[in-house]
């Protein structure tokens, strides 16, 4: 089975966004909680074994390694439904369950503990495939776990698997309330730098977008858990659709990502989706056409990731996919194409050649949508770096008053000293610079300013 | 005397009677001198006479082989043809009112012996019109040496005749000889086979050339896969249109017809065949089967007797073999639309060929690539088909499409001009032209084989070979891609921009051959499908994104759009210049994809020059493709399309606007 990926969920965020994202494909595959195939699901021509191998009993199982190092959300799955889904071999949970304490140096810190473990199910997952495509690491950037062991895994990952592709889905902290972890910042900070570094390609899912997105746009005042979870887990299903329901393009990761990604640090990707509804509005299908949703993607309120104002209105896209998904008119796709360029509805790169790439995706036929046509839209936007710049920010602020340092300090890797959050605030601020530079024509000869203080 | 010479002009040989008549001194006791005239018109007369009755007893029916020779009079006669017998016969039976008169005038003067000289010629004068006619009629057949069914267009051009005589002389003959077409069409038309020894019918059957498909390998080691299926199929098309033969009064729609119909009919009985032959212990199923294959059901004895009536018909008119045939038409399409659609699922076919053909699996396709890798390296033999189609089968299992994959199968083309350059038989798999030398075979379900004719499947192997190629280059590029990032190549790095344009207008370039061109067309033909149920407007609708797709795809020389019946003589010559422009960027794609392997970085000055070259090679190429679209003002519609994907932010138009400047100044 060729292409195969392999789904790492770690910390709480991440083995939450990871069931969501389960419980899509099998819905989307036709593959019931315990992992049978349902007696519908007779339309053979979709790729389960991208993400599912199937055991000897014809059970289909997910290539997913689930990590935590705190039980409650791993026991969550473990008693819900999907219970007997995964490979109980595959889900490590560390067996103090003390977690992270929310503090990224001693999820590093346990990684590195807990590394020969964790490795031998991910390799031994990784034998399992016949020619393993990449990896796929679920987490949050704020935690302990998902960010700190997260950030180590990353770092093993490129040493143990050079040649295999690390995409990840990582989830941005809610700027618009006030968090419980005081050191996010710093969480944020370390986790940039391996992301930035060690990851192929980064889907960013901004919890204040999303937040934003479900109040502005599907009217749900106060979100919860699982109504943002639907959304990152749609976002997640769409996104790998051309890799489970193949069509002449993007049918793996490298195809999918490759086209996105001209130059190697600049793979911090957005996302947006239309069109967005609640479960109660399915009722009625409504006649959307490419050319709306074509249109609709490119409106920032429907951006999954909260840029805030771009007031010299300088940033532009580096590229764009669109996966366009339902009854779509395939002749329409020029026409809106024309549509788009001369209404100027997008803004690219003076350094090179730029255009919306449009991909005709099918989608599965076990799940009716509510619309006719809908796309999700995977771009890579300089603005994404106002996010870099917030989380610099906000760094910044509590380094200088030397807050919260002495939870870092008690880790091994800041003992002796904090060199590694000048280290990692270098890298996130040359990214910043970076996109920035990129909205300018002279990006490719451009070189990075060096901070001397 | 007046008997003597009565008698003499139904005689085939030249009379003594008249002739002494005419020349002896006596004669002139006999004939008045002013009678002498007279008595040369009848000679004349009946020497006319003659030389049409020599004429019918060559060719007629009725001519034995010995008289033929006896006669011997024809330095260069004519080649036989049924034709030309009924054209021979419907002259004897023209000539019978003559006859008849002479026979009469016989009893005249039997009865009453006093009749004049002059008599008989008032009788017989009212003929020379017409045997004057005939002779030239005659003439005119044999100068131009007709043949089969050009007869009847020669017939045709002189039906109408200012003389009522003559017209009824004429049509008499046609009549005749429309009966042998009528015969030849029925047969055709029901049972699609026809008597046609000497080749004269407009509809004829072309034995397998061998000089015409020199390149066609059929040495397929087939272990699993070859059935009897391809004769049927090679049957099937051994039948063409000699418009030569086809009078030009009847339209060439018209022929188009009766081709259809006949192929239609052979296609059903080589199914009954089938069907016989497969399965013999089939229960009551198979009772009914041929009641439900056989075209006419109760209809034959009705559609029999139509023909035959027909045969009566003494003017018979364009008009009425058009309604024949269209309603012989109508009932052959509706039912071979039902049989294809409902039976053969012609949508799940069609969709097999979009994503086998026109690689709408991609990732079998990539997966075929990845598993060819190990072949290219290698100068394989005689097993190259062997060898792809195992590399085949491996990219199906792996991707778990198994049933679909039976219907395809892979051949190699042995290209002579090729290994008679190089040393050897075998193809060198080489990355550039490897896919030139593979042919992707299907094996058609039964009823489709009116749809997708050898002609129709070689089409569409070029469009595979241009599509697998791009596909290849790409995962060549991704590759690359992946190369660079092993190696940590940097942003600033040449080579990483230069791969991202590559790679840009390779991508793109797929992106507008999926949505533009291929997802559209089959969107077009769906909708035409669901609308009809004529089996025809289906071979047309297919017909149509065929040739669609290949003028969009920049494979023909026009990017026109083709109507069916051009689409036969569809020249392959790859001279579209867009193709060219994208065939010359796809090989430096190539050139430059093996580079990356060997080059150093940074660059060394060797490989800087190498690489300014492809750099300059690719602005000049991008550089054409835009002018072209400046410079064809029609049909450039889908470089346009392509060019907005590959133009959308104006980067290549800058860039190239900015280094002309350059030079300018």
């Amino acid at each position: 089975m060729p292409s195969e990926m392999i789904t790492l969920q770690l910390g709480q965020c991440g083995n939450q966004i990871g069931f969501e994202f389960w419980k899509r494909l099998c819905l989307e595959h036709g593959i019931s909680p315990s992992g049978v195939l349902e007696d519908f699901a007779t339309d053979g021509s979709d790729r389960k074994d991208v993400f599912f191998y199937q055991a000897d009993d014809d059970h289909y199982i997910p290539r997913a390694v689930l990590l935590d190092l705190e039980p409650r959300v791993i026991n969550t799955i473990m008693t819900s439904q999907y219970a007997k889904l995964y490979n109980p071999e595959n889900i490590y949970l560390s067996k103090d369950g003390g977690g992270a304490g929310n503090n990224w140096a001693s999820g590093f810190g346990q990684g590195e503990k807990l590394q020969e473990e964790v490795f031998d199910i991910i390799d031994r997952e990784a034998d399992g495939s016949d020619s393993l495509e990449g990896f796929v690491l679920c987490h949050s950037i704020a935690g302990g776990t998902g960010s700190g062991m997260g950030s180590y895994i990353m770092e093993r990952l490129s040493d143990h698997f050079p040649k295999k592709l690390v995409q990840t889905y990582s989830v941005f902290p809610n700027q618009d309330e006030i968090s419980d972890v005081v050191v996010q910042p710093y969480n944020s900070l370390l986790t940039l730098r391996r992301l930035t570094s060690c990851a192929d390609c980064v889907v960013v899912l901004d919890n204040t977008a999303l937040n934003r997105i479900a109040t502005d746009r599907l009217h749900i005042e106060n979100p919860t858990f699982t109504q943002i979870n639907s959304l990152v887990s749609t976002i997640m299903s769409v996104s790998t659709t051309t890799l489970r329901y193949p069509s002449y393009m993007n049918n793996n990761l490298i195809g999918l990502i490759a086209p996105l990604i001209p130059t190697p640090k600049l793979h911090f990707l957005m996302t947006g989706y239309t069109p967005l509804t609640t479960d109660l509005d399915v009722a009625n299908v409504r006649k959307t056409t490419v050319l709306d949703v074509m249109r609709r993607l490119l409106q920032p309120k429907n951006m999954m990731v909260s840029t805030g104002p771009d007031k010299t209105n300088h940033h532009c896209y580096i590229s764009i996919l669109n996966i366009v998904q339902g009854e779509v008119d395939p002749t329409q796709v020029h026409k809106s194409l024309q549509r788009i360029r001369e209404r100027k509805l997008a803004q690219f790169i003076p350094w090179g050649p730029a255009s919306i790439q449009v991909a005709l995706s099918r989608s599965s036929p076990y799940i009716q949508s509510s619309h006719r046509v809908s796309g999700l839209m995977l771009a890579n936007h300089t603005s994404i770096c106002s996010l870099f710049e917030r989380a610099l920010n906000q760094y910044d602020k509590l380094r200088k008053r030397g807050a919260f340092l002495d939870q870092f300090k008690k880790e091994e890797m800041f003992k002796d000293d904090l060199s590694e959050l000048d280290d990692s605030r270098e890298v996130v601020d040359s990214l910043v610079q970076e996109y920035e530079a990129a909205t300018q024509a002279n990006y490719l000869q451009w070189q990075p300013k060096r901070n001397l203080d | 005397m007046i008997h003597d010479i009565i008698l003499s002009l139904l005689s085939d040989k030249e009379s003594k009677v008249i002739k002494d008549l005419m020349t002896l001194e006596i004669s002139s006791n006999f004939i008045h001198p002013a009678e002498m005239k007279t008595l040369k018109d009848i000679s004349k007369i009946s020497n006319f006479y003659r030389e049409i009755k020599k004429f019918i007893s060559q060719y007629s029916t009725c001519a034995n082989e010995n008289s033929r020779i006896t006669l011997e009079i024809e330095a260069n006669p004519l080649p036989p043809g049924f034709y030309l017998q009924a054209f021979a016969n419907g002259l004897e039976d023209a000539m019978e009112f003559y006859n008849d008169t002479v026979m009469d005038l016989e009893k005249k003067f039997l009865r009453k012996p006093t009749l004049s000289l002059m008599f008989i010629f008032h009788e017989l004068e009212k003929f020379r019109p017409l045997f004057e006619f005939a002779i030239r009629f005659i003439n005119g057949l044999k100068s131009q040496r007709l043949f089969g069914c050009q007869i009847l267009q020669y017939l045709q051009d002189h039906a109408m005749h200012g003389d009522s005589s003559i017209m009824k002389f004429v049509q008499i003959i046609q009549k005749s000889v429309y009966m042998v077409f009528i015969q030849q069409l029925c047969q055709w038309v029901m049972y699609g086979k026809f008597v046609d020894i000497y080749g004269e019918f407009f509809i004829c059957h072309i034995e397998e050339n061998h000089d015409k498909h020199p390149t066609l390998n059929t040495q397929y080691s087939a272990t699993t896969f070859h059935s009897s299926e391809p004769s049927i199929n090679l049957d099937l098309w051994h039948y063409e249109i000699n418009y030569e033969m086809l009078p030009i009064y009847f339209p060439k729609s018209w022929a188009e017809k009766v081709l259809f119909i006949g192929q239609t009919v052979l296609m059903f009985n080589s199914d009954a065949r089938e069907t016989e032959k497969n399965m013999p212990a089939e229960s009551s199923e198979f009772i009914d089967a041929p009641e439900k294959h056989t075209v006419w059901g109760d209809r034959e004895q009705i559609l029999f007797g139509k023909f035959h009536i027909l045969q009566d018909i003494d003017k018979l008119t364009v008009l009425t073999f058009e309604k024949i045939v269209d309603e012989i038409k109508l009932c052959v399409t509706e039912h071979l639309s039902d049989i294809t659609v409902i039976e053969a699922d012609l949508v799940k076919q069609l969709k097999l060929i979009k994503d086998f053909y026109l690689l709408g699996r991609g990732e079998l396709f990539y997966e075929f690539i990845k598993a060819l890798k190990p072949l290219k390296s290698k100068n394989l033999g005689d097993d190259n088909a062997r060898a792809i189609n195992q590399a085949f089968q491996l990219a199906a299992t792996s991707v778990n499409i198994i049933d679909e994959t039976e219907l395809f199968y892979f051949e190699v083309i042995k290209n002579n001009d090729k290994s008679k350059d190089e040393n050897g038989q075998s193809i060198i798999l080489e990355a550039t032209n490897f896919f030139d030398s593979v042919f992707l075979r299907y094996k058609i379900k039964w009823p489709l084989h009116l749809l997708f004719s050898p002609k129709v499947l070689e089409h569409y192997n070029e469009l595979f070979r241009f599509l697998i190629r791009i596909k290849k280059t790409q995962h060549d590029l991704h590759l690359v891609w992946c190369h660079h990032r092993e190696e940590k190549i940097e942003r600033s790095s040449e080579l990483l921009q230069f791969r991202n344009k590559l790679m840009f207008i390779v991508d793109n370039l797929q992106y507008y051959l999926q949505a533009d061109v291929l997802e559209s067309q089959f969107s077009i033909m769906m909708d035409k499908l669901r609308e009809t149920k004529d089996f025809e407007q289906i071979q047309r609708a297919h017909s149509c994104f065929q040739a669609n797709i290949l003028g969009h795809c920049f494979l023909l020389e026009s990017a026109q759009p083709m109507t069916r019946s051009v689409i036969g003589n569809m020249s392959t010559s790859t001279t579209n210049p867009v193709f060219d422009i994208l065939d010359k960027i796809l090989c430096l794609t190539d050139e430059f994809t093996a580079f990356t392997y060997i080059v150093s970085n940074p660059m060394c000055e060797i490989d800087r020059q190498t690489f300014y070259i492809f750099e300059d090679t690719f602005s000049e190429q991008v550089s054409s493709l835009l002018k072209l679209l400046s410079s064809l003002q029609t049909s450039a519609q889908p470089l346009a399309q392509l060019l907005l994907r590959l133009d959308f932010n104006y980067w290549f138009s800058t860039e190239i606007e900015s280094k002309n400047n350059v030079q300018k100044y």
